[in-house]
């Protein structure tokens, strides 16, 4: 039998992490910040239940830069909030690569579709950046995460995913930037967010000041 | 440098102190009037509610009604959709008129959708040979929810003292269904069980179900969401495939329970001029009772409880007569023999 859901709400605004870039593997200049709004929509699936759902999110982020290949930042999406970095450990040319790790933390409250609980999630992305120009740059980069559901029911539930992103990079005038990106993941282990995946495409926009 | 990770690190912080996790304490045994929440030993993310009659002397093995919210609920759900204005409290919820009956009323969780943790389903049967499989999540994950009651069971007697002859069960749609199959499953622990809105699929998809048990079944004729007819029907969820029908179900259950081919009705009164009327129509020479309360009108809803979501979308709510007395004068009537 096969069973089809209709779309519930835009799920896992409440309960997902954020596994989208919005940037690239070349950090935030030294000294300097950099804000940065974004909104994406996309849809997950899970392949136990069947369950479908379109899901979307908006996050509004600030970096700092620290020194020439070190950035850090918050960024508060949805419900969720994260802690993340910027660390280039290559710089060749036209070519950047970095690792770009981020923490996570949604806190739901107990309502008719979430749980009293905390999400807790770490991802890990390797952004490859390839700069054409000074308005333009490419990026893209797999990224593996993990997460940890807690409820206060008791007990707690994982999950491992692997995901990746790829994005563009464009610069209007000398303090914006849009960026235009999908990303996606699947879980590949345990059931955190979901046993499935996840896909979005969305666009962000950044400010350095 | 240090000044800009201090400040990030003293907003993350703040950002999770958004709320600290208070997490469920196992229930220590309850006073009269008690209202607690419990988790469940052994059992991730399902918790129960238990509201303890205040008349109890602390003391007596209290007389039990499981109630089982419908697909997409939960344990506070289950209790809202019985109250006429949605909120527990109220006079004619069903904890209340348990409650002045004597009875401890047991609210727990089924197992949750993901992401969407508190999204809940009961695994209730169907999913094979062109039965639906009810309300999706538990019944597509095969949750062990007979396991999962038994545990409750367990949790509930750290609680109160439960009288074991009067046990019972009951639920609306997807809980309705679960309480059929609770009923199939475990008839040496379920003295009687009340349906509404929700059928045996579990024995219409060929689950075992030989047990003599009475059972009520509160069904709106104008259901939406679960068809008075053996049909496919859903209003939350497209689902493929039939449920079934009230006829059918009936019809099996007389033949378990012994009963004759006569039935007689009474016609409920029209209390309300809500375009709903109900006839209960009670079969003769039953060894076990087998009770039907039909709603001519009537939507996928609790009689006398909350209409949770738009008439256009499950129905109406009919006012003629609260389904929770009626269910509770039946459990009165039938406690294990």
């Amino acid at each position: 039998m096969r069973t089809r859901a209709v779309s519930l709400v835009a799920a896992c605004a409440l309960g997902c992490p954020s596994t989208s870039m919005y940037r690239s593997a070349e950090p935030v200049p030294a000294g300097r910040w950099q804000a940065s709004l974004a909104a994406g929509a996309g849809g997950l699936s899970d392949r136990e239940t069947g369950a479908r759902s379109p899901t979307g999110y908006g996050a509004l982020g600030l970096q700092r830069g620290l020194t020439d290949d070190v950035d850090v930042g918050l960024r508060l999406y949805t419900v969720g909030l994260s802690a993340l970095a910027t660390v280039r450990f290559v710089h060749r040319g036209p070519w950047s690569v970095a690792l770009a790790p981020e923490l996570s933390v949604v806190r739901t409250p107990n309502t008719s579709t979430t749980t009293n609980a905390f999400h807790l999630f770490a991802a890990a992305t390797v952004p490859v950046t390839y700069r054409a120009s000074r308005t333009w740059a490419f990026s893209a980069g797999p990224s593996i995460g993990g997460g940890v559901y807690l409820p206060e029911a008791g007990g707690s539930a994982e999950g491992l995913w692997l995901g990746a992103f790829i994005n563009a990079e464009a610069r209007l005038g000398e303090r914006w930037w849009l960026v235009p990106e999908v990303s996606g993941y699947n879980v590949v282990a345990g059931d955190v967010p979901l046993r499935g995946g996840l896909f979005t495409a969305g666009l962000g926009l950044r400010f350095g000041f | 440098m240090r000044s800009s990770l201090r400040a990030i690190g003293l907003l993350t912080l703040l950002a999770a102190d958004v709320g600290c996790l208070t997490t469920l304490d196992p229930c220590g045994r309850a006073a009269p009037g008690a209202s607690l929440e419990c988790p469940i030993d052994g059992v991730f993310d399902r918790a129960f509610s238990i509201r303890v009659p205040s008349r109890w002397d602390g003391a007596a093995a209290l007389p039990v009604i499981v109630a089982l919210h419908g697909g997409g609920g939960n344990r506070r759900s289950a209790e809202s959709v019985t109250c006429p204005a949605g909120t527990p409290g109220e006079p004619g919820c069903l904890s209340a008129v348990a409650a002045a009956a004597g009875y401890a009323l047991v609210l727990p969780d089924g197992t949750g959708l993901r992401p969407l943790r508190n999204v809940r389903s009961w695994n209730a049967g169907g999913g094979r040979g062109g039965w639906q499989c009810v309300s999706r999540g538990a019944c597509q994950s095969n949750v062990d929810d007979l396991d999962f009651f038994d545990r409750l069971l367990a949790a509930v007697e750290r609680v109160v003292p439960v009288d074991r002859r009067r046990v019972f069960v009951t639920g609306l749609s997807n809980g309705g269904a679960m309480a059929h199959r609770l009923a199939c499953e475990r008839p040496g622990v379920v003295a009687a069980i009340a349906a509404v809105g929700g059928t045996n699929q579990h024995a219409a998809a060929g689950g075992r179900c030989d047990a003599r048990v009475p059972v009520l079944q509160v069904h709106g004729v104008d259901d939406p969401c679960w068809a008075y007819e053996t049909r496919t029907a859903a209003c939350a969820f497209l689902e493929e495939g039939r449920k079934v029908g009230v006829d059918d179900t009936l019809a099996a259950w007389r033949t378990r329970d012994g009963c004759g081919a006569t039935a007689s009705d009474e016609a409920l009164p029209d209390a309300a001029p809500d375009g709903t009327r109900a006839l209960r129509r009670t079969w003769a020479g039953c060894a076990a009772p087998v009770v039907h309360l039909r709603v001519e009108g009537g939507g996928h809803t609790w009689p006398g409880g909350h209409q949770y979501l738009d008439a256009d979308t499950v129905g109406r709510v009919s006012r003629d007569f609260n389904a929770s007395e009626e269910i509770v004068r039946f459990f009165d009537a039938n406690p294990r023999r």
